[in-house]
């Protein structure tokens, strides 16, 4: 008798969210079936890596890490040519740190001109990210939406304190955005709800839930992440079926398992080794929870999870 | 010895003053001198009411986010969080306070048709037939070949003619025995405490003096009480006063962790039991009945307020695994309870079922009568707590969700309870974004009461002047949103127009409040009828309890997503529901064994470590609810009012 493998049938799928333009246009998400059941169902997409690039050098990275970047710390274009040439990219996240009111409150203007300086010099996706309160983020992106028209960037984050000037920004000048929410799948169908009533197409909007890494609670937000699936895949809830972005990277090179030394702690072995290891896993553990979109740091954590996400899908 | 240091302390406007050691706490020096303030958190330090202004002399006051910088300049400070170290003179700024006219239940007040007549011909259909039982009996006389004591042939003949065994005779009466039973060559007349077996009274010869009995309803909020003539069921009078247990915490929780401090307790049953003293002396005095006819008081209220009624530690309650030390406590004399006026009657209680199910919910289900019929209903109770039961003549299961003050009022800066002066029913102009407000009473507005504020998130909410979120649209022109910093009021009544002269308004806090609180309540019934593998639709009734105000609208409390969407035509609005078990108990036996039976018939279902509860409270922070399948004829709505509302 031979072996009947049981298969679930889907309602939904998750939606199809263009990054970039032309190109450098990459479609993410459109999957039909939980993530590795690709025998239930079409997943069409591959899950994209993008490397992160700061607009100034970070003062808490391990040496472990920040010495493959530091050649490039002083310049944006350079730092995202490098991930995507050497390390081997599929999008940049560039994290405007200096718009930040603590750290320098760069002007709208001037993070929108960096913004388009560096997208156009890679031809990759873009994805911008900003730093500090909610509000002067979303003025930030305003500009940045304005300045990079029509190409499809995906900018980071909306929240309800600002979510009426996110979306704005996105419908008027063609670009997506991430909703940020803490690992609740009603707070993420509340925002998804709000932005699109505005009338934000919902093929413009990508989730983070705010995942942590290894150690850190990760069970919780796989188990966030897997309803936030199941109802989009199961049930067909149109408000939970945006893609899935993690922001992995500054939540697992922040932990003291990470940044601790191999001085300090001899028995935890090698730093760097050890550094890899915890993002290679955090990362993996994200891919499993369903991810879309996963922004890392390490070169060689890059490598690895490329490797597995070209063996599996 | 005590020859320590004092500081005066004197407060304006009132001019009272008091002395203090060092170090004393501020807001506990203000209570001592018998000035009223508010305070929701009991101290700490969490709810901002306890405001006052340091005139003169010094304070030890620490941070808080209620305190303005500016304020911090002009001398304010949180009073709970501030010792003195010096002579001081306070301002304490007046409170807004409202009558003492609060909701009176159902039959208080029939003919204003205030409530729903879900059971009109309930009263006449109630067997007035008390366990206090009145008897005029002739007691054998003794003689010489029969000289038994005078005690023991009253107890005979009470057996005899009341069918009463083994009667207890509390020592006050034998110590009158033996002249009233001589008055009247032996004739007196008997009053009985059926349940107990006790004599109550006792006076010569055959009296046609009437007997009354008391209903009371000890809320969280509020105090209501009515006088019954026992013989034919009539409402003598009613009186009603807020519970004066408020400035030492809002809700049960507070008022708990203030039992549990020392004197905390005695000082929580002092001034509830002198409330009482008070209800019942102006009871007496305005219906002009003799304190001595009184023979019975019937107590309804929550657990927690039983305990602190009766003295009894509530600690417990509060504490995992979360239990009351009694759910019916055995019945006394008044004085034992320390009522004055009416010292030999008898006190009961209606029997609770849990820490957070109390005797008021099982007097509720009593009075709406639904422990006798199949129909499938839902009680609520929408008091400071928020309990609810489910079930039919059968089976019935209850929870509670607390839902917390914020429709009686708490937690909301212009809220106040339903009494005159409150703005009981708002509309909101979708051209000027104007109010058109209904005040109890008809006169200046003081504030908003439950059904008010539940008009005003649904109007809001339909007329897109908040979001779903609850947060205000900014763009949208309307004039009466007034912004400064991140405060964002709305104005639903200018000063010019209000009682105070200050603006009435309600703010984001606000509505975040009254957002979590119908959350609660709509999580709680969703969650309890799944529990039973039910849904919203297998209900055929739905009874609303509790002091919101008499023009609940019901259409309101589905646009906002805390009561089901479904036919408005099963929802009846029973008012204050605890007193009216209260007051059926006290005429009836049979209702009385029935509201044990009721309390004994309902399972608990605790619902705070309830995952799905959690889930959907989260779920309902959002208008109406996060999944609008819910609410589709609250959906329909909105399509047909058209964009506006997507904006």
């Amino acid at each position: 008798m031979s072996l009947q493998v049981p298969k679930n049938t889907y309602t939904g799928k998750i939606n199809v969210v263009k990054l970039g333009k032309d190109d450098t246009e990459t479609a993410v998400g459109g999957e039909a079936a939980l993530p590795f059941y690709n025998f239930e169902g079409e997943i069409p997409n591959k899950p994209i890596i993008a490397i992160e690039v700061y607009d100034a050098k970070p003062s808490d990275w391990p040496q472990v890490v920040s010495k493959y970047y530091d050649d490039v710390f002083d310049d944006p274009v350079k730092w995202a040519q490098k991930s995507i040439n050497e390390y081997g990219a599929d999008a940049i996240c560039l994290k405007l740190s200096k718009i930040n009111p603590d750290a320098g409150d760069m002007s709208p203007e001037d993070a929108a001109e960096i913004t388009k300086t560096v997208r156009e010099s890679i031809g990759k996706p873009l994805i911008v990210y900003g730093t500090g309160p909610m509000e002067k983020i979303a003025e930030v992106m305003k500009k940045i939406s304005e300045k990079n028209k029509d190409s499809n960037i995906l900018m980071g984050w909306v929240e309800e304190d600002n979510y009426k000037t996110m979306a704005a920004a996105a419908m008027a000048y063609n670009n997506n955005v991430v909703a940020l929410n803490p690992l609740d799948v009603n707070i993420a169908k509340q925002l998804n709800i709000l932005l699109t009533n505005l009338g934000l197409s919902a093929d413009r909007v990508a989730m983070d839930p705010s995942s942590s890494g290894l150690g850190y609670g990760i069970e919780y937000c796989y188990s966030a992440m897997e309803r936030l699936k199941i109802a989009a895949l199961i049930q067909d809830d149109k408000m939970t079926q945006m893609p899935i972005i993690n922001n992995i990277a500054p939540e697992v090179w922040k932990v003291k398992e990470v940044k601790e030394s191999e001085e300090n702690y001899p028995r935890w072995g090698s730093q760097e080794e050890r550094g890899i290891n915890w993002e290679t896993i955090s990362c993996m553990s994200m891919l499993l929870s369903g991810t879309d979109i996963i922004v890392m740091r390490h070169p060689k954590a890059v490598s690895l999870i490329k490797e597995i996400i070209k063996d599996l899908w | 010895m005590n020859n320590q240091k004092k500081y005066l302390i004197k407060f304006l406007p009132s001019g009272k003053s008091v002395k203090v050691s060092p170090d004393y706490n501020l807001k506990q020096a203000i209570l001592d001198s018998g000035i009223h303030i508010d305070s929701s958190c009991g101290g700490a330090g969490t709810c901002g009411r306890c405001k006052v202004q340091i005139r003169e002399g010094k304070v030890n006051t620490k941070k808080s986010r209620f305190i303005s910088s500016k304020e911090k300049e002009n001398g304010y400070v949180l009073s709970c969080l501030s010792k003195v170290e010096s002579d001081l003179i306070i301002e304490v700024p007046s409170q807004k306070k409202a009558g003492v006219k609060i909701e009176k239940g159902r039959f208080a007040d029939i003919e204003s048709k205030i409530y729903a007549d879900i059971s009109k011909d309930e009263l006449s259909a109630v067997e007035i037939k008390p366990w206090i039982k009145k008897g005029t009996i002739v007691v054998e006389k003794p003689s010489l070949s029969y000289g038994t004591s005078d005690l023991f042939r009253l107890k005979k003949s009470i057996r005899e003619n009341l069918g009463i065994k083994n009667c207890m005779v509390p020592i006050h009466i034998i110590r009158k025995l033996p002249m009233v039973l001589r008055e009247k060559s032996w004739e007196v007349t008997v009053t009985m405490d059926k349940e107990n077996s006790t004599l109550i009274d006792i006076q010569p010869g055959r009296t046609d003096k009437k007997s009354y009995g008391l209903a009371l309803d000890i809320g969280t909020t509020s105090l209501v009480i009515y006088l019954a003539d026992l013989e034919n069921g009539k409402i003598i009078n009613s009186e009603s006063e807020y519970n004066p247990q408020i400035k030492f915490g809002d809700d049960i929780i507070n008022r708990i962790v203030y039992a549990n401090r020392k004197g905390g307790l005695g000082k929580l049953k002092e001034v509830i039991i002198d409330s009482i003293n008070n209800l019942i002396w102006r009871l007496l005095f305005n219906s002009q009945v003799d304190a001595d006819s009184i023979v019975s008081m019937m107590v309804s209220g929550n657990s927690t307020m039983m305990h602190l009624f009766y003295g009894v530690p509530p600690r417990y309650i509060r504490e995992e695994p979360y239990v009351t030390v009694a759910n019916k406590f055995s019945s006394s004399t008044a004085k034992e309870v320390g009522i004055k006026h009416i010292k030999n009657a008898h006190v009961y209680n209606i029997q609770g079922v849990a820490s957070y199910l109390g005797g008021d919910i099982a007097s509720g289900i009593l009075a709406a009568d639904m422990y006798r019929k199949k129909e499938l209903a839902l009680f609520l109770d929408l008091g400071t707590n928020g309990e609810l039961v489910v079930g039919n003549s059968e089976w019935m299961m209850g929870a509670s969700c607390s839902a917390g003050p914020a429709f009686e009022g708490g937690g909301v800066k212009c809220g106040i309870r339903a009494v005159d002066g409150a703005i009981e029913k708002i509309s909101i102009s979708q051209k000027t974004y104007k109010c058109q407000t209904e005040v109890i009473g008809g006169g200046k507005p003081v504030g908003i009461c439950g059904s008010g504020l539940i008009d005003v998130i649904g109007e809001m909410y339909l007329k897109g002047v908040i979001d779903r979120k609850g947060k205000f649209n900014k763009d949208i022109g309307n004039k009466y949103l007034k912004c400064a910093d991140d405060d964002c009021r709305y104005i639903l009544v200018e000063g010019k127009n209000s009682a105070a002269g200050e603006d009435i308004y309600i703010s984001e806090v606000d509505i975040d409040n009254l957002i979590r609180a119908k959350a609660a309540i709509y999580a709680g019934i969703k969650t309890l009828l799944e529990e039973v593998d039910m849904s919203i639709y297998d209900l055929d009734k739905i009874y609303i309890a509790g002091g919101l105000g008499r023009h609940l609208n019901i259409r309101n409390t589905v646009i906002i997503g805390m009561l089901p969407d479904v036919d408005v035509g099963k929802y009846f609005f029973l008012g204050n529901t605890s007193v009216t078990g209260a007051y059926l108990s006290l005429l009836s036996e049979d209702k009385y064994r029935q509201s044990s039976k009721i309390a004994e018939h309902i399972t608990y279902i605790e619902l705070s470590v309830n995952m799905k509860f959690m889930d959907r409270y989260v779920a309902g922070l959002f208008l109406p609810y996060t999944d609008m399948k819910d609410f589709p004829t609250v959906e329909e709505c909105l399509y047909s009012l058209g964009s506006k509302i997507k904006k």
